[in-house]
C-alpha cells in the first residue's frame, strides 16, 4: 500500500504525497520535538524534511526506504534547526538548570527532568540517534543506515552517548545535592 | 535488570511520555507548500550515477620549463613532419577497449552544458551547450565518440518525460538523440566495439529500473531484455560480449540476490557469483577489473559495517580488503593492480581510499573528506584515469569536479556547478 503511494508521489501525484506524509507527520513531529526540545523549531524541522521529501521523491531510488529515507532528512533538517540556532537553546539550557531535580537512589531510577537536561547536553547528532533508537524502536542498522553511517559507528555513538547522558546526570546530582530527595546535604 | 537497563528502559519511557502533545497540526500548512513546489527530476540525483572508466595523462600535473617547451616544440616539429611521411598509409591508432591507456582530452558538465576542460590552465571550452540541460559525458572506450544525457522537454504530458540519451563526435559535433525521453535514464556504457550503448531506466510496468540496450547508430533499442529488475555494472572483459549485472531475486523460488552476467540480448544468464547473498541487501556496488578476472562488491555490512570483497571469478575466491569497518564503492584501476573506494572516516565522513587489489595493505587516503548526504555519499562518480595515475571524483556536497592524483600530489578543481561530472578520453598507448 505505501509502495504504491510512494509510486505514485514519485510520479508527481501530490494526493498520493498528502497522504503519505498525514501518515508521518504526527511520528515526524514528536521525533523533531524530542531532538529540538521547541516547538516553533520542530515544526520548521518537520516542514523542511517535508517539502524536500516532496521535492526530491523522484529520485528515491527504493521506495520500499521511503520511511527511512523521510526519518534521514528529518535528522538533518533538525540539526540544520539547532545549528541556526544554538544560542537560543543555550539561553532554554540555563532557564532549566534553575529548577529543582530530584533523583531517587534507592531505585536507581533517574528522574525525568535529570534525564531531559542530561539529554539536552548531548549534541543534536547524538540526539537523534537515541530518538531514532530508543523512541521511533528502529533496529541499530536501520539507525545506521538512516543516518549515513556504518553500523558499528552508530553503534559506538549510542553507547557513547549514553554514556554521556550518564556522566552528566552522575555530575549533576553531585554538584547538587540540596535537590536530591532523601538525602540532604 | 543492570542498572543500563533501567536507565534505558527509563529513557524510553520519558521520550514516549515526553512526545505525548507535541504534535503539531501543521500538515495543511505543508502541502500548500508542496502544491506549489515543483518537483526535482529523477536524474538530477547525483548518487543515482555510478562510476565510469576515464582517462588522465600524468605529465599534465608539472608545468614545464620554457627551455623543455622550446626543446619539445622542435621534437614535436621533427616528428611531425616524419609522420607526414607516413600519412595516408597508417590507419587511426586506438586503444583496445579494456587496460591502461594513454589519456585525453578531459569533459566535464557543470551547469548543463558539455565542456572540455584544460586539467593546466583550466580553461574551459564549450562542445555541446544551448538551452537544453546536458550532462553526464562518457567516451566510447576506443575514445572516438561521446555520449551524454539530455533533460528532456517537461511538456510531454507525462509527469515524468524523462531523458535523452545522446551522441557526438569528440569534438561535439554531429549530436544525436538515440533514445526518447526516458524516465530514470541512467548509468550509461559503451559496448567494448562502440556499437551499443547500455543503459539504465525506469521499469515501464511498474517500480524498479530495468537494463536497456541502443545500438549506437540509433536503429535499435531493447528495453528489460533481462525481464527483471537489475543494476548492471559494464560489459564482462575481454570479450566484452556480457553485461554484468546484480539481479535482484523475483519471488521466492528464485535464487536470491547475486552477481550475473547475461547477453545485452537477454539470452544466456549465467551466475558469477557462486556463495549464497548473506542477505538482499548483499552483493551491493558491484565492479569488474578490466581483465574480467575479478569483481568487487561490498557486502551487507551486518558484520559491523560494509566491507569491500574481492571475488576471483577464476578459482571463487572471495577476500575482504583490509582496512576499517565502512568501505565500499570499489573500482580497479586499468591495470588491475589497485582498487579505489570509499572509506567512512572519523564517524560520518567518507574519503577515497587507493589500495592494492592484493590486500597487501589498507591503501592510502586521498583528497578531502567529505560528509555522507540525505541521498547517499557526496563523493560520487569516480573513476580512473586510463593510465591509472589519478582519480576522477564529483564532490558534490562542493559542487566539484575534481582530479586526485594518487601520488597524494594537490588535487586540481576540473569543473563548478550543478552535475559536474567529469571524464576522460582513451588515447592509445
Amino acid at each position: 500500500m505505501q509502495r504504491d503511494l510512494v509510486e505514485r508521489a514519485r510520479k508527481g501525484d501530490h494526493d498520493a504525497f498528502a497522504e503519505l506524509a498525514g501518515a508521518a507527520i504526527s511520528r515526524l513531529d514528536s521525533a523533531a520535538w524530542l531532538m529540538l526540545r521547541d516547538a516553533e523549531q520542530a515544526k520548521d524541522a518537520v516542514q523542511n524534511a517535508l517539502v524536500r521529501a516532496w521535492r526530491d521523491l523522484p529520485t528515491l531510488r527504493d521506495p520500499e526506504r521511503f520511511d527511512a529515507w523521510v526519518h534521514r532528512l528529518l535528522v538533518h533538517a533538525c540539526i540544520d534547526e539547532a545549528r541556526r540556532t544554538r544560542r537560543h537553546r543555550v539561553d532554554v539550557e540555563l532557564t532549566e538548570l534553575d529548577t529543582p531535580t530530584f533523583v531517587d537512589h534507592e531505585s536507581a531510577i533517574v528522574d525525568r527532568d535529570q534525564l531531559e537536561r542530561g539529554f539536552l547536553r548531548l549534541d543534536p547528532e547524538m540526539r537523534a540517534l537515541i530518538v531514532l533508537h530508543h523512541y521511533l524502536d528502529l533496529p541499530m542498522p536501520t539507525v545506521a543506515a538512516t543516518l549515513g553511517i556504518p553500523l558499528g559507528t552508530a553503534k559506538s555513538r549510542l553507547h557513547r552517548a549514553l554514556g554521556e547522558m550518564r556522566a552528566a546526570l552522575d555530575a549533576d546530582s553531585r554538584t547538587r545535592p540540596e535537590f536530591v530527595e532523601g538525602r540532604p546535604a | 535488570m543492570t542498572t543500563n537497563d533501567r536507565f534505558e528502559r527509563a529513557m524510553t519511557d520519558w521520550l514516549r511520555d515526553d512526545a505525548v502533545g507535541h504534535v503539531q497540526e501543521h500538515l495543511p500548512e505543508v502541502l500548500a507548500v508542496t502544491t506549489t513546489t515543483r518537483q526535482r527530476p529523477a536524474w538530477s540525483s547525483l548518487e543515482r550515477w555510478l562510476p565510469v572508466d576515464t582517462t588522465f595523462r600524468p605529465r599534465f600535473f608539472q608545468t614545464p620549463r620554457l627551455n623543455q617547451v622550446v626543446l619539445v616544440g622542435a621534437l614535436i616539429l621533427a616528428l611531425l613532419a616524419a609522420l607526414l611521411l607516413y600519412a595516408g598509409s597508417r590507419q587511426q591508432h586506438l586503444p583496445p577497449p579494456f587496460g591502461p591507456a594513454r589519456n585525453g582530452i578531459v569533459l566535464s558538465s557543470g551547469n548543463g552544458d558539455i565542456v572540455q576542460v584544460d586539467p593546466i590552465t583550466l580553461a574551459h571550452k564549450t562542445l555541446v551547450g544551448g538551452s537544453t540541460f546536458d550532462f553526464g559525458p562518457g567516451f566510447s572506450r576506443d575514445g572516438t565518440k561521446l555520449s551524454f544525457l539530455r533533460g528532456a522537454p517537461s511538456d510531454c504530458g507525462k509527469p515524468d518525460c524523462g531523458l535523452y540519451l545522446m551522441v557526438a563526435n569528440i569534438d561535439g559535433s554531429d549530436v544525436h538523440q538515440l533514445t526518447p525521453g526516458m524516465p530514470s535514464l541512467d548509468w550509461a556504457e559503451w559496448s567494448p566495439d562502440g556499437s551499443r550503448i547500455a543503459f539504465l531506466t525506469a521499469d515501464p510496468n511498474g517500480p524498479g529500473r530495468v537494463l536497456a540496450v541502443v545500438n549506437a547508430d540509433g536503429s535499435g533499442l531493447w528495453i528489460d531484455p533481462a525481464h527483471r529488475h537489475v543494476y548492471p555494472s559494464g560489459w564482462l572483459p575481454p570479450k566484452g560480449d556480457e553485461i554484468v549485472i546484480r539481479r535482484d531475486q523475483l519471488g521466492p523460488g528464485e535464487p536470491r540476490v547475486g552477481i550475473f552476467a547475461i547477453r545485452p540480448d537477454g539470452t544466456g544468464m549465467r551466475p558469477l557469483t557462486t556463495a549464497p547473498a548473506r542477505s538482499d541487501n548483499d552483493y551491493q556496488n558491484v565492479a569488474v577489473s578490466q581483465d574480467g578476472n575479478l569483481i568487487a562488491y561490498r557486502d551487507d555490512g551486518d558484520a559491523g559495517g560494509f566491507q569491500e570483497h574481492i571475488l576471483d571469478l577464476r578459482n571463487g575466491e572471495d577476500r575482504i580488503l583490509p582496512g576499517p569497518k565502512g568501505q565500499s564503492g570499489g573500482v580497479f584501476s586499468p591495470d588491475g593492480t589497485k582498487i579505489a573506494y570509499l572509506r567512512a572516516v572519523n564517524g560520518d565522513l567518507i574519503q577515497l581510499v587507493v589500495a592494492p587489489v592484493d590486500g597487501s595493505n589498507d591503501g592510502i587516503l586521498l583528497g578531502k573528506a567529505a560528509a555522507w548526504g540525505p541521498d547517499g555519499p557526496t563523493i560520487n562518480n569516480y573513476s580512473w584515469a586510463a593510465d591509472g595515475s589519478a582519480i576522477l571524483a564529483n564532490y558534490d556536497s562542493e559542487q566539484v569536479a575534481r582530479l586526485v592524483p594518487i601520488d597524494g600530489s594537490t588535487p586540481i578543481d576540473l569543473d563548478h556547478g550543478n552535475l559536474a561530472l567529469p571524464a576522460m578520453q582513451r588515447l592509445a598507448p
